[in-house]
């Protein structure tokens, strides 16, 4: 693996990183939502022969107030939380529907597809952070077109999505500011007072976050939630007290709904698919609305893109063009039997439209649906036609039931059609990941060195490889994919052929200038072989951090065998009984026999200098090991065991406690950071865990003698002023060096490493929740052991790669450790807002990817800082080439296992909650 | 054929071997037997560490006794200890075995196994670990001389029988403790089944790798001998 030049490896990043973006492309590009405003004209009127009175269509609420009380999860409506909502269900004011919604169930993709009625794409995730503008017609658009007044109050998101709309707006810009319990509330229910006062508003939307806070703060268990349920419930009184005297002006009665935008999960996060996660209440309280179909059965829900055509038709506008949702109807009882036939029938006409546009009349003629669509159709005709009124009640019922039945099945089959596989861009991607990762493991199992090779004419490649990605792109398309986006005729595809065809030049090269030779057995690589094998089941994927878990404690476990066996055969010629005894008996007096001359004091010291290394050996094996069977019981993470109690969970209700660890930890941490620096920067390191500790003492979360709970921010600026010190410290010389004498010591590059280590575990520190900041200290010492016993029990080359390996699996271990999952929800966003009172996305992004991903940086921090060599500057760049070698391989070949899985496996259930998910992680 | 074959040898370890794979037969039909299976995790209700117990005795006492049959052929360096083990041997073999008992569960709740929720699942599952894999070592050579076989490369004192044990219980207890540790593969997997139940997998992993070990060193000397016995017809 002597590679000279870092050509090789660089053309290897370069394929795995395009193969990505293409299969990126392929797997998550879904069809865009059209921006075409649905009109008037639209309204069908005429149903085959019979000629509908579409003038009917109109308007039959006078106002709407939407409420949405954010992560209200379908469990949260009872009678012990909300008194007053549990009294209106029971007088049959008001109904309670279960909703279901689809994820992601984060809040922005939500809001959307409420509006817009339709499902939002997997990708909105990912852009969740920068909200961009609604284009697709909605429910806000179609208002704000008539000329109706929007008014709203709460959550930013919202005037992000649809920016202009709103006629009065007021906005919280705390959406991502978790620690906002009731401030950001209370402001909205002060605003409603005057809105009902002077009220010249149709549409009345408040967003209250306070709960979703208290949940990814506290955990869906929490007192707090209590409290903030029975807020919400006054509120909710208020607001139906208010609406009742509307009721009394106006001619038509108002529509008050309080909806979520999504639920939550036990622990109190949101954004996968639990069963508390996706099921939402539905609120209705309207004198039409029915409690007819109320009932807690499991199999019996609604979806969230309901909402979007059942105000479209109480309102009476036509229903947003994108949507493909079923009208509630058990919200439109308000209407006479005739609307509401009529209403179901342009709600399902429509849908049957969409699938015949998406599928052919062909596929369509032949399902259940349209049978039952057309057995509608003529009931709703005999219906119209017929005049007795026990007729006419059968008809209705007949169908009803079959427009509902047909309409639900269709909007199911369209919301399922909306993702979108683009093949021939996610083969283009999987073929370039699985090459490169076999490449890279050819590379790592067999010798590889260079071959002289002609230097290359740059100008002519890139000319053949135009014209040769030009052929590719004309065939290629021709005979697989021309459905494919990568084949519309736009030159910019043209051009990413091109680059194709520049690669596969650069790998024919790669392949035609390196030359595999045998090495020794690397049997280590079995174990990521082993993970990647893993990567085909969805249990292993929620509970990788048993894997990790595992494979960490085991490798540890071997190093400590190899050690001891090394001992072992070094210790051989000792008569064991003898050297136990001259032990026990020498100890305290050694000393004089090193002074004494004698052959036989001089092998027994030997001896004794041996037993006590191995008892400090087996001492810091046994304290390690201790720890980590500590640290894996700090938080549960994964799927299954998820809810189980933890240390984690005690340690917040017991704080003497905490504070003692948290305070123990942060001691260790300066012990074990003692060794990466100068005496300078370990003052330093002891002011800032000072720092830190006085920072957790305000925000209340540990105890110091009688500190009371502020929001000063003096020791954080002080910590950040620290850190900048240890930096200039370490960095001044090194630099001054460089500049004034052109020379560059292997010494000082490793003296700014080691500045590296201690400034960002010291950051950690601080991000960390008090009870994880052992994991930093804990970290460093296990990883800092291992690399010394591996310097002891292996060669030079192959002390790097189990150095390499080491770290990988202890840095993902670590991940895990400190309750991070495969899943979105687990990423801890409270850290970002460490010193912050507003939205900064930058930093916030910054902070928080920091504190998630902190093992695996630390442990390849330390790697590297180990590995340098600090007498010869050439021998680096030879060893950090094989450091990023085996990196590669160790982390590129499960990503291209898991992407031909995932490529496999794109129709099963679980793909877009479980498989999806890692890949972004 | 210049490779030397060594009747007894293959003899002996025959003999031993058979009398292992027998002791994991049982275990495997006890397991198989209604739901057993469930009730390994119990110290008191299993059957399993009776079953094997009995296996390792049985194993001492039938080489021993076989051995005394061959006595004109094996050399002996060294003369034999009386049969019967003096009251401090036993006591030291029986600490040993509680040592290395307790190191194996410390083991186990490093690699993952709660302390205080099931600490007699732990228990039961080091038990079964030091039976599989320490007893033998202690039963064939004593406490002292299981110490030096540990510690110490080779010893010259031992008898060719001994030394043919000691190789086959090396192999053994290496199949015990892979299959063990292999057989927490199931426990993430959530089809909720009663015997993904901690320490079930690790337990049967256990005796399947004493298994399989047994049957790979069977499966080397049958194939030595099958060798041998076919150039002998052909020549």
């Amino acid at each position: 693996m002597e590679l000279k030049s870092p050509g090789v490896v660089f053309v290897i990043l370069i394929t795995i990183i395009v193969g990505t973006i293409f299969f990126a492309h392929g797997f998550f590009s879904f069809l865009p939502n059209t921006s075409e405003r649905a009109k008037r004209s639209s309204i069908p009127n005429h149903l085959g022969e019979i000629r509908l009175n579409t003038s009917s269509y109109s308007r039959r609420v006078s106002n709407v107030i939407l409420m949405i009380i954010d992560a209200f999860k379908y469990d949260f409506v009872s009678v012990e939380n909300m008194r007053y909502v549990s009294e209106q269900l029971k007088n049959e004011n008001a109904c309670l529907l279960r909703m279901k919604v689809d994820i992601p169930t984060v809040t922005m993709p939500r809001i959307k597809s409420m509006m817009t009625g339709t499902v939002s794409n997997f990708m909105d995730i990912v852009l969740n952070l920068g909200n961009t503008e609604v284009l697709t017609d909605s429910v806000l658009h179609q208002m704000y077109d008539r000329g109706d007044h929007l008014v709203f109050y709460g959550d930013n998101t919202w005037t992000k999505l649809f920016p202009d709309m709103f006629y009065r707006k007021q906005e919280n810009y705390d959406s991502f500011y978790v620690h906002d319990f009731h401030s950001g509330d209370k402001n909205i229910t002060k605003w409603l007072s005057s809105e009902f006062k002077h009220h010249n508003w149709d549409m009345l939307i408040l967003h209250y976050l306070g709960l979703d806070h208290i949940g990814h703060v506290e955990g869906s268990f929490s007192t707090k939630i209590y409290d903030k349920l029975s807020e919400m419930d006054r509120v909710i009184q208020q607001i139906h007290t208010s609406a009742s005297v509307i009721e009394r002006n106006e001619k038509l009665p108002p529509l008050f709904i309080v909806t979520s935008d999504h639920g939550m999960r036990d622990t109190g996060g949101h954004g996968g698919s639990t069963i508390g996660e996706i099921f939402i209440p539905l609120i209705a309280f309207s004198t039409g609305c029915s409690n007819k179909s109320y009932n807690d059965a499991e199999n019996i829900f609604h979806n969230q893109i309901d909402i979007a055509p059942t105000l479209a038709v109480l309102l009476g506008f036509p229903i947003p063009e994108a949507s493909i949702g079923c009208v509630l109807t058990e919200l439109i009882d308000v209407l006479d039997y005739e609307d509401q036939l009529f209403a179901l029938y342009y709600n399902t006409d429509r849908l049957v439209k969409k699938a015949i546009q998406k599928f052919g009349m062909n596929t369509i003629n032949a399902t259940y649906y349209y049978k039952q669509y057309e057995l509608a159709l003529n009931f709703h005709a005999q219906f119209l036609r017929s005049t007795k009124g026990s007729a006419k009640n059968t008809f209705y019922h007949k169908a009803m039931a079959r427009y509902r039945d047909s309409c639900q099945n269709l909007s199911g089959v369209l919301s399922s059609s909306f993702t979108h596989f683009d093949m021939f861009s996610i083969l283009i991607g999987v073929v370039h990941i699985v090459y490169a990762s076999i490449l890279l493991v050819a590379m790592t199992v067999f010798f590889v060195s260079e071959r002289h090779a002609k230097p290359i004419k740059l100008l002519s490649n890139i000319l053949i490889a135009g014209f040769i990605g030009i052929l590719i792109r004309l065939s290629a398309c021709e005979i697989f994919a021309s459905d494919s986006e990568l084949c519309s005729s736009r030159w910019h595809y043209y051009a990413v052929f091109v680059v194709l065809a520049l690669i596969a030049f650069a790998n024919i090269r790669v392949f035609a200038t390196t030359r595999f030779q045998r090495r020794d057995k690397p049997y280590i690589y079995l174990v990521t072989v082993f993970h990647a094998c893993t990567l085909f089941s969805s249990s292993f994927i929620e509970e990788e951090h048993q894997t990790w878990y595992y494979i960490a404690s085991t490798s540890l476990l071997v190093l400590f065998l190899m050690e001891m066996k090394y001992f072992k055969l070094e210790t051989m010629n000792i008569r064991w009984s003898e050297a136990i005894d001259n032990f026990l008996r020498h100890k305290k007096r050694s000393s004089s026999f090193v002074s004494g001359g004698s052959r036989r004091g001089e092998s027994i010291t030997a001896n004794l200098r041996k037993i006590d290394i191995m008892l400090s050996y087996m001492f810091s094996w046994t304290i390690i090991f201790a720890l980590f069977a500590f640290v894996r019981r700090l938080n549960q993470t994964g799927d299954k065991w998820l809810s189980v109690r933890d240390i984690g969970d005690w340690m917040v209700e017991h704080k003497l406690t905490l504070s003692f660890l948290f305070f123990m930890s942060l001691v260790f941490l300066v012990y074990v950071l003692k060794d990466f620096n100068g005496l300078l920067t370990n003052i330093l390191n002891f002011t800032a865990i000072l720092l830190i500790y006085h920072y957790r003492t305000i925000t209340g979360s540990v105890l110091l003698f009688d500190f009371k709970e502020s929001t000063s921010k003096t020791s954080l600026i002080i910590f950040w002023l620290n850190i900048v010190e240890i930096y200039a410290i370490n960095y001044l010389p090194a630099l001054h060096r460089y500049l004034f004498h052109k020379e560059v010591s292997p010494q000082s590059v490793k003296n700014c490493l080691g500045a590296h280590v201690t400034a960002f575990s010291l950051i950690s520190a601080l991000l960390h929740k008090p009870h994880n900041a052992i994991l930093v200290p804990v970290c460093v010492w296990t990883l800092e052991r291992c690399f010394k016993s591996c310097d002891k029990l292996f060669r030079e080359n192959n002390a790097v790669m189990y150095k390499v390996i080491l770290s990988y699996w202890l840095g993902r271990a670590f991940f895990f450790l400190q309750g991070n999952s495969n899943n979105l929800a687990s990423i801890d966003l409270t850290p970002g807002y460490i010193g912050l009172d507003s939205y900064n996305p930058i930093i916030v992004g910054l902070l928080v990817t920091i504190n998630t991903y902190s093992g695996p940086i630390l442990c390849y921090i330390l790697l590297l800082h180990n590995v340098f060599n600090e007498s010869d500057m050439k021998k680096n760049s030879i060893i950090i080439g094989r450091v990023i070698y085996i990196t590669a391989t160790t982390a590129v070949f499960p990503l291209a296992i898991y992407i031909f899985v995932m490529t496999l496996m794109r129709s099963h259930i679980f793909i877009w909650t479980v498989f999806s998910p890692k890949i972004l992680i | 054929m210049n490779v030397k074959f060594d009747q007894v040898r293959a003899k002996q370890q025959l003999l031993y071997v058979s009398i292992s794979l027998s002791t994991v037969l049982a275990c495997m039909a006890y397991t198989a037997h209604g739901h057993s299976w469930v009730k390994i995790g119990k110290l008191s209700e299993s059957l399993i560490i009776p079953i094997l117990l009995v296996g390792e005795l049985l194993k001492i006492f039938l080489t021993n006794y076989f051995n005394k049959n061959d006595k004109e052929i094996v050399p002996q360096k060294q003369k034999r200890k009386s049969s019967l083990p003096s009251a401090g041997n036993v006591f030291k073999g029986i600490f040993i075995q509680s040592v290395c008992t307790m190191l194996y569960a410390f083991t186990c709740v490093i690699l993952g196994a709660p302390v205080v929720g099931s600490y007699e699942e732990t228990f039961v599952l080091s038990i079964v670990l030091t039976l599989l894999t320490v007893t033998p070592t202690v039963l064939l050579l004593g406490a002292s001389g299981a110490l030096q076989a540990v510690f110490c490369e080779k010893s010259d004192l031992l008898t060719k029988t001994e030394d043919i044990a000691l190789d086959l219980n090396k192999h053994h207890a290496a199949g015990a403790i892979l299959g063990a540790w292999a057989g927490s593969i199931v426990a993430p997997l959530d089809w909720d089944r009663d015997w993904q139940a901690y320490p079930i997998p690790n337990v049967m992993g256990a005796v399947f790798g004493y298994g399989m070990a047994n049957i790979y060193m069977c499966s080397k000397v049958l194939f030595k001998t099958g060798k041998v016995f076919i150039t002998k017809k052909r020549s």
